[in-house]
């Protein structure tokens, strides 16, 4: 990574928008920012981290409170006072990936809303913007390729430094070192957990008590399948018998249904006979009652009532004689001889006339005068004589004999029927459905009862098969955990023996060059003659021209720093990581030969960015001109006590300007 | 005029009887009983005794009476007075036809045959 520019915009003591030009050439990697305590330049290198990795920088996953306390605390105080609502970080830096490099631009703005911050984030990729997906592969690539505890590493904190040789932590720091800059922290990291993971699948104790516990289970299983079996057993026995019960209903149900029917319809058929020919019989009654009661006494005296009938004829011509005797006067008899021209002198003619004219109505001599009957009345007799010789009474017969045989039919359906009634068939198939009905009945209640069973049986089985089954799963996971176990230890023995084989190469380069650096820097030429570090311990030895071991202690707190120095940047050489080294405050401690060697020897050797921050006792007049061949900006921060602001001026606490004026 | 028929008492106890073994009502069982008295030439002997039971004459011989009467004076040869006719005669014929009529139930023994017989009583 290569930083070339940053901007800041209210961040911390700078206020307003400042930018610092961080960008080298080979010859001159150096970029030299000056400044007193207290003008912002542990701002800056919080900025720089910040800017590059936002809440990660600080060692947070997200954008959570701490965080953005943190922000609050380093924006600008007299902005946020204003209301300007206008915070931003832009980093510009060269990132190589996949070995292009690649241009970027990073801004990091901050609003307060609704008393909150709140953080966003643009990514300019070669110039172009990049979207929210392209940004969040954006941001782990940054931290693949730049971790930001790397930048840390980067960091040359002379306060730190000097705690670490006081306190003893060299082993540690270069452990940490090593691990980081030759990848080897991301084995460390999976041999955890790896170690981890194996620990916690393995949990073979509790085996005994489950298999014991799987046993018991199956037993239950096994119960429970063949009880199961044996419901179903009964289940089809009992639905067969339901079956041929069934079918035997059926069967009188249908022979009832069709015999039944039809003496169903015997039994109306003769109902509706009798009914007839009741109704007929009564008809024929009537009729014979009408004829008893009227014309009957009449045919007891058919005889009589002829005789009665002549009689009345007889009398009936009696009175026509008598009437046209009483009519035949003397006067008309001779009128009717003097018509007919004959003499009426003849008393004979006319006796003779008369007597021959009566004699055509004559009636028979027996005739007496009985009844003397009217018109009407003679019409009676005559209509009962027509009535009685006619042949009636035959008709009258045959309706009596009809209403006999009539009667015996209706006697013989009654007793059909009646026998029809006391049929027994009948009652016994009715029983016998009635039977079948129960039997059926109790049947389906009988299965009912056992199919419930069965379910409940079901219910526990399915539920003892899944206490099985996860035992069963359980086991598989202990066997696979096993095994997972044992691939895991082998793993991570491998991955121990390729970490260390790889340690141990690139100690000794390391070794090498610690000891070259060691040499150009320190001022006892040849003093130390060989550095071993242990790749287990990470202990440095020193040993010297006769290979004897040196004890540290020996050693100088300036001298030990010297080490430290050389063995970092034996590192970070050997990585072949190319980072900005950033050195804060570094040479505080050093003696003013020491001071020389750093600036000419070690500075200039840190790859292609080094940025020295410095006081301007660090680096004087006097040092400065050493540092100043390789030295590509310059800047000294200034703080304006009145205003509480930061200013950024373009050279290095005007040494320059004096150094131009020699 | 007397439009009242007053039967003897075994003629009265007869119709009764003849009544609930037949069906048929008093006026009907006493005009079969004038007709199977009318089939006998002789004239029957008139009735004193007139304690049984009391018939009126539409109701005894309804609409046909005037063919009884004419029947009576037949069989009687001679113009019978309306007052001879009625009740005299036909008392008398009811007197001796309900013997014979009782005399026929008894020979046939139930209604249906009665009728019969007499239905045939000429055949």
């Amino acid at each position: 990574m290569y930083l070339k520019k940053i901007h800041l915009t209210n961040i911390g003591p700078y206020r307003g928008m400042h930018t610092i030009d961080l960008s080298t050439s080979p010859e001159k990697n150096t970029v030299l920012i000056g400044g007193e305590n207290g003008v912002g330049k542990t701002t800056l290198l919080n900025s720089i981290k910040m800017g590059l990795f936002g809440s990660f920088g600080f060692g947070y996953k997200t954008e959570n409170k701490e965080y953005l306390k943190k922000v609050d605390s380093i924006l600008n105080y007299s902005a946020k006072v204003n209301g300007e609502n206008n915070f931003r970080l832009r980093l510009d830096f060269d990132l190589i990936d996949d070995l292009t490099k690649k241009e970027y631009s990073l801004y990091r703005a901050w609003k307060y809303q609704n008393k909150s911050v709140k953080e966003t984030l643009d990514v300019l990729q070669d110039g172009k913007y990049l979207n929210d997906y392209e940004k969040e592969v954006f941001q782990s690539k940054l931290k693949e390729i730049m971790p930001p505890h790397l930048l840390d590493l980067c960091l040359f904190d002379g306060e730190e430094i000097s705690r670490i040789i006081n306190n003893n932590l060299l082993s540690s720091y270069i452990e940490k070192l090593t691990n980081v800059l030759f990848n080897l922290d991301l084995f460390e990291v999976m041999e955890k957990d790896l170690d981890i993971y194996s620990q916690q699948k393995e949990n073979i104790s509790s085996l005994n008590t489950q298999e014991k516990e799987l046993i018991s289970l199956r037993e239950v299983k096994n119960n429970h399948v063949s009880t199961i079996s044996s419901l179903n057993e009964q289940i089809e026995r009992l639905s067969q018998s339901k079956n041929e019960v069934e079918e035997e209903y059926s069967r009188i149900k249908n022979d009832f249904e069709i015999h039944g029917g039809l003496i169903r319809d015997e039994r109306e058929e003769i109902h509706s006979s009798i009914n007839e020919l009741e109704n007929e019989r009564k008809q024929n009654q009537e009729r014979i009652k009408h004829f008893v009661s009227s014309m009957l006494p009449f045919f007891l005296v058919r005889d009589l009532v002829t005789d009665t009938r002549e009689q009345l004829i007889n009398e009936e011509k009696f009175q026509l004689y008598s009437s046209l005797d009483e009519k035949l006067t003397q006067d008309k008899i001779r009128n009717i001889l003097q018509q007919l021209s004959i003499s009426s002198n003849n008393q004979d003619a006319e006796e003779i006339l008369k007597n021959e004219i009566l004699s055509t109505v004559k009636p028979s001599d027996e005739t007496g005068l009985i009844h003397g009957a009217s018109f009407s009345e003679g019409n009676q007799v005559e209509n009962i004589y027509q009535e009685v010789s006619t042949q009636r009474l035959d008709l009258h017969i045959t309706t009596i004999e009809e209403n006999k045989t009539k009667l015996k039919e209706i006697q013989n359906l009654k007793s059909k029927l009646k026998l029809n009634d006391s049929s027994s068939e009948f009652s016994i198939m009715v029983s016998d459905m009635e039977k079948y009905n129960r039997q059926l009945n109790q049947l389906s209640q009988q299965i009912d009862a056992i199919e419930v069973k069965l379910h409940e049986e079901q219910v526990q089985l399915s539920k003892i098969n899944n206490q099985i089954e996860s035992i069963e799963h359980k086991f598989k996971d202990q066997e696979k955990s096993r095994n997972s176990f044992v691939e895991s230890q082998k793993i991570i023995s491998l991955s121990q023996k390729f970490r260390r084989i790889q340690l141990q190469k690139k100690l000794q380069e390391v070794q090498m060059e610690a000891l070259r650096m060691l040499n150009k820097l320190m001022r006892k030429r040849n003093y130390i003659a060989s550095i071993k570090i242990d790749p287990s311990s990470f202990e440095v030895y020193l040993f010297d021209q006769q290979n004897e071991a040196m004890e540290k202690s020996t050693l100088s707190a300036g001298e030990k720093e010297i080490l430290l120095l050389s063995i970092i940047w034996a590192i970070f050489k050997c990585s072949g990581r190319n980072v900005p080294f950033i050195f804060d405050t570094l040479l505080g401690r050093l003696d003013r030969t020491h001071k020389q060697s750093i600036l000419t020897h070690y500075i200039p050797n840190c790859g292609r960015q080094a940025i020295v921050l410095s006081t301007d006792s660090e680096i004087d007049e006097g040092t400065y001109s050493l540092l100043h061949e390789y030295t590509a900006k310059e800047y000294t921060l200034s703080f304006d006590v009145n205003k509480k602001e930061t200013s950024i001026l373009d050279n290095y606490f005007s040494f320059k300007g004096q150094e131009v004026n020699h | 005029m007397n439009f009242r028929i007053k039967t003897s008492k075994s003629t009265g106890e007869s119709l009764k009887a003849l009544q609930s073994s037949t069906g048929l009502t008093w006026n009907i069982l006493s005009r079969i009983a004038v007709g199977l008295s009318l089939r006998i030439p002789d004239l029957p002997d008139l009735i004193q005794d007139k304690s049984g039971v009391d018939i009126h004459r539409n109701a005894m011989t309804g609409e046909h009476d005037y063919v009884f009467k004419a029947l009576i004076r037949q069989h009687a040869k001679r113009n019978l007075s309306d007052e001879e006719y009625f009740p005299d005669y036909f008392n008398a014929h009811l007197e001796r036809g309900i013997k014979l009529l009782e005399n026929e139930y008894r020979h046939a023994g139930n209604y249906d045959k009665l009728l019969n017989n007499l239905l045939k009583i000429d055949a």
